[in-house]
This record gives structure tokens, C-alpha cells and sequence, in this order.
């Protein structure tokens, strides 16, 4: 021990020698005494102060964020109760709302409603076009997401007499599926009361 | 070379304190304004309507 610390010692006995001097300048050690307390302050102040000080402030953050999402949560849950009452009340209106909005084209349906209806008023169907559309939903909806109603879109004439087309027109406004009248067109027959209205209409489901 | 003198040194030691002063300061702000709510709390959070347009439904029934 005395051999590692007797020339270390004499060593810096040398420096101190050296060092004394210029400490004992006012005006030295007291830039000395400032530059040490600086670099304690910035020393600590990265390494103490900085992550205490972010970990408190981080902590109160999450706590008031955490509130925050709590209050919204049970505000969120009594809407949900809510909602289901109410869901609940009109669960016997379904098929009603199924009827005007389907959850597929239901085309066919569609077309055997106008048939019965023209033949309800004496008038009949002599032309009928629709654009391309799927029988069944190609991708079944996914959960959760609510996607905008579809349109069918088609064009039908129906042949009849004015009294008649005037009532199927009426009644078609008022069928239970959702319809809704693009343009209507008429025309004469030359020689007789017969009318041909050439009808585009849309029809909604909703995937 | 230039010699450094204390004052050289003081100057050194001030701007380093400031620097680490700002820097904490800046830390602690963006600490505070930063947001811990996640993506899957936010969609969590989405408001729900609780009321169904019953018109609608009348008007279905009137038709």
C-alpha cells in the first residue's frame, strides 16, 4: 500500500504546490466556486432532476388521461344501456324496417310486388331492365361496421289506361320496400286511352 | 493557440447549465402535453347515439 500511494503522493504534493498559488486569487476561485456549482447543477439536474421530474409529470398525465377515458367509458356504457332499451322498444318494428330496407337486393320480391300491384290496377308490365346486380350479398358485412345502403337501380314500363296508372303510381309510392322514383316518362297510344309510362326507379338494401 | 482563460470556462459552464435547464424544461412539456391515451382507447371512447329516429319508423307504419 505505502509503495502505490508514497510516490502518488509525492506526485501530487508537487501539483498542490502548484495549484495553491493561483486558488488563493480571489478572482479565481471564485470563477472556480461558479464553474463546480454549474456543472453540479447541470450534472444532476440531467441525471436527477430531468427523469424525476418527467416521471412525475408523465404519472399525472396518465392519471388525468385516465380519468378522462374512465368518465367517457361510463358515459359510453349508460348510452349503451340506453341504446339497447330503446333497441328493445322497437325490436317489433323490424320486420318493417326489414321490409323497406332489406339486408339483400331481393329482387325477385321486388318485381312479384310491381307485378301484383299492376295487376291490382289493370295495367301490366311490357318491358323491364335493371342493371347488374348480385342475388346474394358477395361478402357477408363485417361485424361492427356499418356500410351505406346499396341501390338497385331499374327501369320498367307498365302499360294501362290514365285512371289506372294514376292509382299504381299512388300505390307504388306506398309499397312496404323502400322506392324511390327517378323519372317518370308517358306516352299515348294513338288511338285509344292506353298509356305506356316508362318508370326508373331505385330500390335500397342495405349488406 | 488561445489560452482559456476562467471567464472562457464560467461561460462554457453557464451555457452548458442553460442548455440543461431548457432541456428539462422542454422534457417536463412535452411530458405534459403529451397524450397517454391510446389508439384502442380513443376508438373505445367513439360516442354511441342512444336514440333510434322513431319518425322514421312512424312514417314506415304510416306508408
Amino acid at each position: 500500500m505505502s509503495l502505490l500511494t508514497t510516490p502518488s503522493l509525492h506526485t501530487y504534493r508537487r501539483y498542490y504546490q502548484r495549484i495553491e498559488p493561483i486558488l488563493q486569487q480571489s478572482q479565481t476561485a471564485g470563477y472556480l466556486v461558479l464553474i463546480l456549482s454549474f456543472a453540479t447543477l447541470a450534472f444532476f439536474g440531467y441525471f436527477a432532476i430531468k427523469p424525476t421530474l418527467a416521471t412525475i409529470i408523465t404519472l399525472r398525465r396518465q392519471i388525468q388521461d385516465s380519468r378522462f377515458v374512465n368518465e367517457q367509458l361510463e358515459k359510453k356504457i349508460g348510452d349503451l344501456i340506453t341504446a339497447q332499451e330503446s333497441y328493445q322498444q322497437i325490436q317489433s318494428d323490424f320486420p318493417l324496417i326489414y321490409a323497406s330496407i332489406p339486408q339483400a337486393p331481393q329482387f325477385s320480391t321486388l318485381i312479384t310486388a310491381l307485378e301484383s300491384l299492376t295487376a291490382e290496377y289493370s295495367a301490366s308490365i311490357s318491358a323491364l331492365q335493371t342493371q347488374l346486380l348480385p342475388l346474394h350479398p358477395l361478402t357477408p358485412a363485417t361485424q361492427g361496421t356499418v356500410q351505406p345502403a346499396k341501390l338497385v337501380e331499374f327501369s320498367v314500363t307498365v302499360t294501362g289506361d290514365y285512371p289506372h296508372i294514376v292509382q299504381f303510381l299512388e300505390r307504388l309510392i306506398r309499397i312496404s320496400r323502400l322506392i324511390t322514383i327517378r323519372s317518370i316518362e308517358m306516352q299515348s297510344q294513338q288511338s285509344n286511352a292506353i298509356i305506356q309510362v316508362n318508370l326508373v326507379l331505385s330500390a335500397y338494401y342495405l349488406p | 493557440m488561445k489560452h482559456i482563460t476562467n471567464r472562457d470556462m464560467f461561460i462554457l459552464s453557464l451555457f452548458s447549465l442553460i442548455t440543461i435547464v431548457a432541456w428539462i424544461v422542454f422534457d417536463v412539456y412535452h411530458a405534459a402535453t403529451t397524450s397517454q391515451i391510446t389508439p384502442v382507447q380513443q376508438e373505445l371512447m367513439t360516442p354511441v347515439n342512444p336514440v333510434f329516429d322513431t319518425s322514421v319508423i312512424q312514417e314506415l307504419k304510416n306508408q
